[in-house]
């Protein structure tokens, strides 16, 4: 008996053994198969999608951004009630019950798209139905809120997600986000358990962009671009606005332009960003840096005197003329030059400089080179190789012979602006995480100095005299403001065989205002007017319009020409004194005119008041209310070289 | 047999302990069921501030605004000579 139970009582521990060593075998060593089992028994994986980043303007104006859309399919095998079916659909998607049924009718199929990327709402309104043999699949779609504004720069995203175009495609990388997959663990019901941070923490979302464009002048330059366009029967118009301190992209536009929430409806042609991607001659706005080269190297003064060979000039066999044949000038001041748009001046200019250096100078101001990293599909332009003939060297010289992006152009408009410093144009100024967290950070990069600050005054004050009177840019004048800038007529060159298309052009102006103290530069061009063909005629006026509102947004206070302003632009302490002396010998000999004095305006109203003062540029200081008693200056008193005056009123005469 | 009180308070204080143990692990897993759900009601919300920022930026797009206010608020635009009065020290209009 004894033996039995002690028999009885090994086995018994043997088997108690035998499994407390396979238990801790299981326990302590590591198996990969029993690993993933175990796995599979206890978590469950959840995937954080991602959603495309929003693009934003200037004051956080939203340009771009992703919203979940709900796209509704139907299992046609599991309707029972096809037609009931149908008619429900059709009240919540306002679309024909006989469209749904059409797909709904092959009952063998397993799977079909009723409608994609249907809005929250209408999904909630369908599940609401209860109807039975269809599903919603959760998809991501692109709005464009602002629909064609800043189009071409925005780009668009395909039906993959991904940026095929513009600012989409270029920061793609930035914009997709990542999805991220998680393993948690799961209860009984497998609903996750909390016990991943990563949850809360971790954000699948692309990173948000930044851009520094304002929405409003963005859509005041769209707006007057589609204006010329129509009133001149043009082909396109691009126009670029930079912000001339920093060249910083306020504005960039090209018409015709397209929706990006439907960018298969336009043509291929119309939806890359033309103000980067197609280069033209510029025709006369490269006169400019023509004799920026001239001042630079010291050879020509503005004062100093051209003979324009009475409208003809032959080199060679080839004879140069001026823009307007009607012209026949003799001798031209450099400022002249510049006012009148002579080629003629021009070209003799360039041929006194030299080709090396005048190409020289054109790539200092950053022609045939790329400038942003921000713009896709950004050309160099055409600048041709040394050596250039006579009449070659000629014709760039007037901005012919040469290709040139309309950003190119107003880039280097800004360094004479800015006084004399190319800076890199940039779009993009920052790029944040979806707690505005700055991932990346832009801004202002100088690229080299371009020109003195004193040949960059120099260059102001003659862009200035070009929209006085008898210059060819008055039209680009705004009232209240200097405006500098050179107005520009290019024969447009042949897409098929070589010379110039007959009666085509490019009208352009390229500016800044105001003219003493740079705020933003422009640049408008307008291809194949018919109406009128003439930059001064067909560009300057859209220069002007959007000039005088971008500096009505933002309360730029109008310049009066003064002593002080026009000392301001130049920093040289011998020009300031000499033009000290010279203002004050004027100021000596003026007479004050009647018309110069305070006139009588005792016991008038307001708008009595603001009648006759009208026309003579004062700010009015009003101070009480009723009728006018007093006035600073005082009646007779002169009006020359005073800002603004100040007027008394009373509520009663007495 | 003398009732001993230091061994019913340690019993009792282990009970208490392993019931405090089950509690919290309890309350821990109902909140992570808390929070998940309302982690999930965040989400909508989000999703629904997303698409009422769209409406917005859609209702005041610069190009939606003007029409409005020229055909509602007979907005116009100022002309060259025209006079604006806007309010300076000391008077109203």
């Amino acid at each position: 008996m004894k033996i039995r139970i002690s028999l009885l009582f090994l086995t018994f521990c043997f088997v108690w053994i035998s499994l407390l060593v396979r238990t801790s075998y299981l326990q302590i060593f590591p198996n990969e198969k029993l690993s993933k089992l175990m796995d599979k028994q206890s978590q469950t994986a959840i995937t954080l999608n991602n959603r495309r980043g929003k693009i934003y303007d200037r004051n956080t104006k939203e340009l771009a951004a992703s919203i979940t859309s709900y796209s509704l399919y139907a299992d046609p095998s599991l309707i029972k009630e096809q037609n009931e079916l149908s008619r429900s659909l059709s009240k919540v998607l306002k679309i024909k019950a006989s469209s749904i049924s059409k797909k709904i009718k092959n009952t063998k199929k397993k799977f079909v798209w009723i409608q994609r990327r249907l809005p929250q709402a209408k999904m909630e309104k369908i599940k609401e139905l209860k109807l039975k043999g269809i599903g919603f699949v959760k998809e991501a779609k692109r709005i464009y809120p602002n629909e064609k504004l800043l189009s071409q720069v925005l780009g668009f995203v395909g039906s993959q997600g991904r940026g095929l175009e513009g600012l989409e495609a270029k920061f793609d990388e930035y914009l997709s986000g990542k999805k991220i997959k998680l393993k948690l663990q799961k209860d009984a019901r497998g609903r996750p358990l909390l016990i991943n941070g990563k949850v809360f923490t971790e954000s699948p979302d692309g990173y948000d962009l930044h851009l520094t464009v304002d929405l409003d002048l963005q859509y005041q330059l769209e707006k007057e671009l589609l204006k010329a366009v129509e009133d001149f029967s043009a082909e396109s118009a691009v126009g670029v606005v930079l912000e001339a301190q920093s060249s910083r992209v306020l504005a960039m536009a090209n018409i015709p332009n397209f929706d990006p929430n439907y960018p298969l409806r336009t043509a291929a042609q119309f939806r890359r960003n033309r103000s980067v991607t197609d280069p033209f001659e510029p025709g006369s706005t490269l006169k400019t840096f023509t004799l920026a080269a001239a001042l630079k190297e010291g050879k020509y003064q503005p004062n100093s005197r051209i003979f324009c060979e009475n409208g003809k000039f032959k080199i060679g066999r080839r004879t140069i003329s001026e823009a307007d044949s009607k012209h026949k000038f003799k001798w031209l001041t450099l400022s002249e030059v510049l006012a009148k748009s002579s080629n003629i001046g021009t070209s003799k200019i360039a041929i006194g400089l030299g080709a090396a250096s005048i190409k020289s100078h054109f790539l200092d101001f950053g022609f045939y080179q790329k400038l942003s990293t921000d713009l896709i599909g950004e050309s160099r332009g055409l600048l041709p190789k040394l050596p250039w003939k006579k009449h070659l060297l000629a014709n760039i010289s007037f901005g012919h012979g040469i290709a040139t992006t309309p950003l190119q152009i107003a880039n280097a408009y800004a360094s004479i602006a800015n006084g004399g410093v190319l800076k890199k144009p940039y779009i993009v100024e920052s790029i944040t995480d979806g707690t505005n967290r700055v991932i990346e950070a832009y801004g202002p990069k100088s690229i080299r100095r371009v020109v003195s600050k004193e040949v960059a005054n120099k260059l102001r004050i003659l862009l200035s005299q070009v929209t006085l009177p008898g210059g060819t840019g008055r039209n680009a004048q705004v009232s209240g403001y200097p405006v500098a800038g050179k107005t520009g007529t290019a024969q447009k060159v042949k897409t098929n065989g070589r010379g110039y298309e007959p009666g085509a052009y490019i009208s352009s102006f390229a500016g800044f205002v105001p003219a003493n103290s740079p705020k933003y530069v422009i640049y408008i061009a307008v291809d194949k007017p018919e109406k009128a063909f003439y930059g001064s005629e067909v560009a300057a006026p859209v220069f002007s319009r959007l000039a005088k509102y971008a500096l009505l947004k933002d309360s730029s206070a109008p310049v009066m020409v003064n002593k002080k302003n026009i000392l301001a632009i130049n920093t040289d302490t011998k020009v300031i004194q000499i033009k000290k002396n010279a203002i004050e010998k004027l100021e000596s000999n003026v007479k004050v005119k009647q018309w110069q004095r305070m006139p009588k305006l005792t016991g008038l109203d307001l708008r009595e008041l603001i009648k006759r003062v009208k026309g003579q540029r004062l700010d009015i200081q009003v101070l009480g209310k009723g009728y006018v008693f007093a006035t600073e200056p005082k009646e007779g008193e002169s009006l020359l070289h005073r800002k603004a005056i100040k007027v008394h009123f009373k509520k009663a005469m007495e | 047999m003398r009732f001993n009180g230091n061994s019913f308070l340690s019993i009792l204080l282990i009970i208490v302990a392993l019931f405090s143990l089950v509690f919290f692990k309890m309350e821990q897993r109902r909140l992570g069921y808390e929070v998940w759900q309302l982690s999930r009601t965040e989400k909508i919300h989000q999703e629904k501030l997303r698409a009422q920022n769209l409406a917005f930026a859609k209702l005041t797009r610069p190009e939606r605004v003007e029409k409005y206010a020229k055909t509602y608020w007979a907005l116009q635009r100022a002309q060259q000579s025209q006079i604006i009065q806007i309010q300076t020290i000391g008077i109203q209009f």
